[in-house]
């Protein structure tokens, strides 16, 4: 062979090579340029350490100080807000860059330009419930906002700072292991990040279930499975507090629109196990006569973590807590003066609306009994080594259509979708509070200013979505809870069921004005709580939700708030990890009083008396914990599974306490039969029956196996799902509808307990750590402690001199 | 010893070189390898040896200094239980460039010779 040729063979097998390395294969990345000690992942080696000495930027006008403690808090002290919010814009991509833009990339429907085409279905459903649309609208309201907008444009300003000082091989691991680069920051993108949040808080929909039931099984049954008040419930608004204020007067349908529900796949929905606890006690209850505020948000549990811990302070300003990597200022925290929390409100302002189009152009829908134009937008989904896809949104006035009955078939041409050809003639419109224009921000940032209750209370009113139950306690001795956010006025039952989008009777009507919204100030019992359960009772004269969770953790906290008379910030903390399980202090002393030993196996008998000994604690070690669980999942499928389906999209299965009250008030109920049997069963018979499933299930573990902390546990993922980057098989307690409320994957993704006194005692902690950069000891050296229900106390002053810990001058 | 004498030059031009181009800059300095070797197996080995050179003893470096809990997650993340086994396949692509160059260089200095 010529020396030409082999040359040539060579090379050509050399650059092949070189060119697959270049490229990430499927989930591998590319692994010349990944592994490669000059461009990979070690280049990012000490990449975590905090700048020190000086920094000069050209846009301050005034020396910053940043002093980062040695939980890596960071302080930054600052003479102006235009220096503060910058300085916190690159301190916070300093640590959390990748996360921040990855977020906004899901939130957005931009995934598939990072990892192809397996994102394009989620792309898709992104745009369609028209997440960037309300960020848009978002954006505008704040762009009028001559206070705040110019904080938001330095804040971007910062961020971007960081990112122009990245050269590409200091570029976050994540970027270098998906292989794609940063973009510069923009306001909307920090809009994007607070609507993906109102998405997880109120993007739960039991519209189209509900509707099926109706369908299915009739109003009683929905009546009967899902009251809106069930028979036990604990409202936030303690029950029989007057409401004095003049309600809205709203014009309901005399009879309700019946919608087909058709054969429609239920849309995704956020994770269901998202809740919070937060509660207050004046000093009535407290052993030094302060109020002292606890919360725990209850969230998906992911590495890096969801919260960032920041201290921001200007002459004007001198606030502490955690905020989302992307948001300015501070979310949830404390100031020198007041201190604030949240629980979700689970408020329903998501609905649902037939529509029906002219004709499959999807040009004008029927509204009022005419024809009305509608207007389209295509959305353009690219995709990573694959051609872009397409999708055109229909939108009506009520919101995007998300279903049209063929918005999940495969791409199609940009020239077919612009002619319509995938579009039929009915579609379902989405009408969410978040599309709206709103100003959340502005709200976060005058609480943060506050410094008493009337300003609290002022500061809410531009709070629009997601709705929250924010707790306060103040120095001067004020507790309260304020439901907030911009929930529209609905008649009883508005929005539970798909409604007719040609009817402008089931459009919302109004907001419900702030005076009007529940809240409750100093109240006599000398505490305030929530823990998403119902926020009033039924006098309240606004339909706010069908759903809300069940009473179990709020009827604790209550429970054991009413015992305390002199209470510190140890006994709040202790209440934060009570594992009391309710569900099973309810119905576990009549399930066993139900079973009949002589009918059960030596084991089944062991459990038994295993299981009357049980203190109804969901503690680390407990067997009975996983037992119980396991008894309780099996007695449900018993119940639910003939009428409502295998938990196969097809139906919702009603909340246990539905079943609860059953085991213990109505034993007979029809619904323990077993529609596929000749025989009639009842409570007897699948109380047995799940009992004896759960002791052959449980036989199959050792006893580690069967402890809760290892049944149960705690898996932290990162937020990529890249293996190798989170912390799994966490040993942990708790469980849901309980205080403690750790799961698998959900859990207190931050916890806060400040006792307001002159001299603030913060204590705090969160699953993860400051870092965003998976190589550094700070990326999650709160675990463990964490796990260890341990809190941390938060170093808080007015000076960089109070601050002990790294520091840097940024001029 | 002469061969030593070869590796190291060849091994820190190609430390410079990786600082300057993209990741795979080495093997450009992997071709001209043929120029100061006599034969095919030398121009091949040398090439091999000096990107190993001018790769592994880098990690080795980075993972004893501050790198080791950065190693443990991207070998979890690559499927291999031991960071060392990281270094080692690091060092498997840097000896199969540098060597797939070294063979690429001695063809084309034999076409080159043969003009």
């Amino acid at each position: 062979m010529q020396p030409l040729i082999k040359a040539g063979i060579c090379l050509t097998t050399l650059i092949s090579i070189i060119f697959v390395l270049n490229k990430p294969i499927g989930s591998i990345p590319p692994l010349g340029k990944f592994l490669s000690p000059y461009t990979g992942y070690t280049s990012l080696i000490h990449s975590d350490k905090l700048p020190a000495g000086e920094l000069h930027f050209d846009s301050l006008s005034e020396p910053v100080e940043v002093v980062w403690d040695t939980l890596r808090i960071p302080h930054i002290f600052a003479k102006n807000e235009h220096d503060l919010y910058f300085v916190q814009g690159y301190v916070m991509a300093f640590d959390r860059l990748w996360q921040m833009e990855f977020q906004t990339h899901a939130a957005s429907g931009r995934l598939s330009e990072i990892v192809g085409e397996k994102a394009k279905g989620y792309d898709q459903f992104q745009r369609r419930i028209g997440m960037v649309y309300g960020a848009k609208n978002t954006l505008k309201t704040l762009s009028e906002d001559d206070e705040f907008y110019p904080n938001l444009l330095a804040f971007t300003k910062g961020i971007n700072a960081y990112i122009n000082s990245l050269s590409p091989s200091k570029y976050p691991l994540e970027y270098k292991v998906l292989d794609y680069s940063p973009e510069l920051w923009t306001p909307l993108k920090t809009c994007i990040l607070l609507k993906s949040m109102a998405w997880m808080l109120t993007g739960r929909s039991t519209d189209l279930a509900y509707t099926r039931i109706v369908n299915d099984f009739g109003m009683d049954a929905l009546e009967e499975l899902f009251p809106i008040f069930p028979k036990e419930y604990d409202p936030i608004i303690p029950r029989n507090t007057p409401f004095n204020f003049d309600p809205i007067q709203l014009k309901s349908p005399r009879n309700l629109y019946e919608s087909t529900a058709d054969a429609t796949q239920f849309l995704p929905q956020p994770p269901e196990a998202i809740g919070s606890n937060n509660w207050a006690i004046s000093g009535k209850r407290s052993k030094s006569g302060n109020p002292i505020l606890s919360n725990d948000p209850h969230l998906g549990l992911n590495l890096p973590s969801i919260w960032y811990m920041m201290h921001l302070n200007t002459p004007n300003l001198n606030v502490m807590g955690v905020t989302i990597p992307g948001a300015p200022g501070i979310i949830l925290g404390f100031n020198d003066n007041i201190s604030w929390g949240a629980t979700n409100g689970y408020d329903d302002v998501m609905d649902w609306y037939d529509i029906t189009f002219k004709d499959s152009t999807q040009s004008e829908y029927r509204y009022k009994n005419k024809w009305e134009p509608t207007r389209k937008e295509v959305e353009e989904i690219k995709i990573k080594g694959q051609p872009t896809f397409y999708d055109t949104i229909t939108y009506t006035h009520h919101g995007p259509v998300v279903w049209d009955h063929l918005n999940q078939t495969p791409a199609l041409g940009k020239s077919q979708i612009r002619h319509g050809v995938r579009q039929t003639a009915e579609g379902r419109a989405l009408r969410w509070l978040a599309h709206d224009a709103s100003n959340e921000m502005r709200a976060l940032y005058k609480v943060n200013h506050a410094d008493n209750y009337i300003e609290f209370v002022d500061a809410l009113e531009t709070y629009s979505c997601p709705g929250q139950n924010f707790v306060y306690a103040d120095i001067n001795g004020n507790i309260a809870i304020w439901h907030s956010g911009n929930q529209p006025a609905k008649w009883d039952g508005q929005g539970m069921l798909i409604m007719d989008g040609n009817d402008p009777i089931y459009d919302w009507q109004a907001t419900i004005p702030h005076a009007q919204k529940p809240h409750i100030l100093n109240p006599k019992r000398g505490y305030v709580s929530s823990a998403n359960q119902h926020i009033t009772d039924e006098d309240y004269p606004y339909f706010l939700s069908s759903f809300f969770w069940m009473s179990y953790r709020a009827s604790q906290i209550n429970k054991e708030l009413d015992k305390l008379k002199s209470a510190d910030v140890d006994d709040m903390k202790a209440l934060q990890f009570d594992n009391t399980n309710g569900k099973a202090q309810n119905v576990l002393p009549v399930l066993l009083n139900i079973l009949r030993s002589e009918q059960l196996s030596d084991d089944a008998n062991q459990w038994l008396s295993t299981m009357k000994a049980w203190d109804y604690q969901n503690s680390k070690l407990s067997i009975e914990a996983s037992f119980f669980d396991t008894w309780r999942k099996h007695l449900e499928y018993e119940t639910w599974a003939d009428e409502f389906g295998q938990g196969d999209n097809q139906y919702l299965w009603p909340y246990f306490n539905q079943l609860d009250e059953m085991i213990r008030f109505q034993p007979a109920s029809k619904w323990f039969d077993n529609k596929h049997t000749s025989k009639k069963e009842t409570l007897v018979e699948i109380c047995h029956t799940a009992f004896n499933q759960t002791v052959a299930e449980l036989k199959k573990l050792d006893l580690t196996q069967r402890e809760w902390q290892n049944f149960q546990g705690t898996d932290i993922l990162h937020i990529a799902k890249i293996p190798g980057m989170g912390r799994i098989d966490l040993q942990t307690s708790g469980g849901v509808d309980i205080i403690n409320a750790t799961r698998l994957y959900e859990g207190p993704s931050w916890r806060l307990v400040i006792e307001m006194d002159d001299d603030l005692q913060p204590f705090g902690i969160y699953p993860g750590g400051q870092s965003g950069y998976p190589g550094s000891v700070h990326y999650d050296d709160y675990v463990n402690d964490w796990v260890d229900e341990k809190f941390y106390e938060l170093p808080f002053g007015n000076t960089p001199s109070e601050i002990e810990g790294n520091h840097l001058l940024c001029k | 010893m002469q061969m030593i004498r070869k590796i190291i030059p060849l091994a820190l031009a190609m430390i410079v070189v990786s600082l300057i181009l993209p990741w795979w800059g080495f093997t450009l300095l992997g071709l001209s390898s043929a120029w100061i070797c006599n034969n095919l197996k030398d121009s091949i080995t040398i090439s091999a040896r000096a990107s190993v050179l001018s790769w592994v003893p880098l990690l080795i470096y980075s993972y004893l200094n501050g790198g080791n809990i950065l190693f443990s997650r991207v070998s979890q993340m690559m499927g291999l239980p031991y960071p060392f086994l990281l270094i080692l396949s690091s060092g498997i692509i840097a000896a199969l460039l540098g060597a797939l160059t070294g063979l690429s260089g001695y063809y084309l200095k034999e076409v080159f010779n043969d003009k």
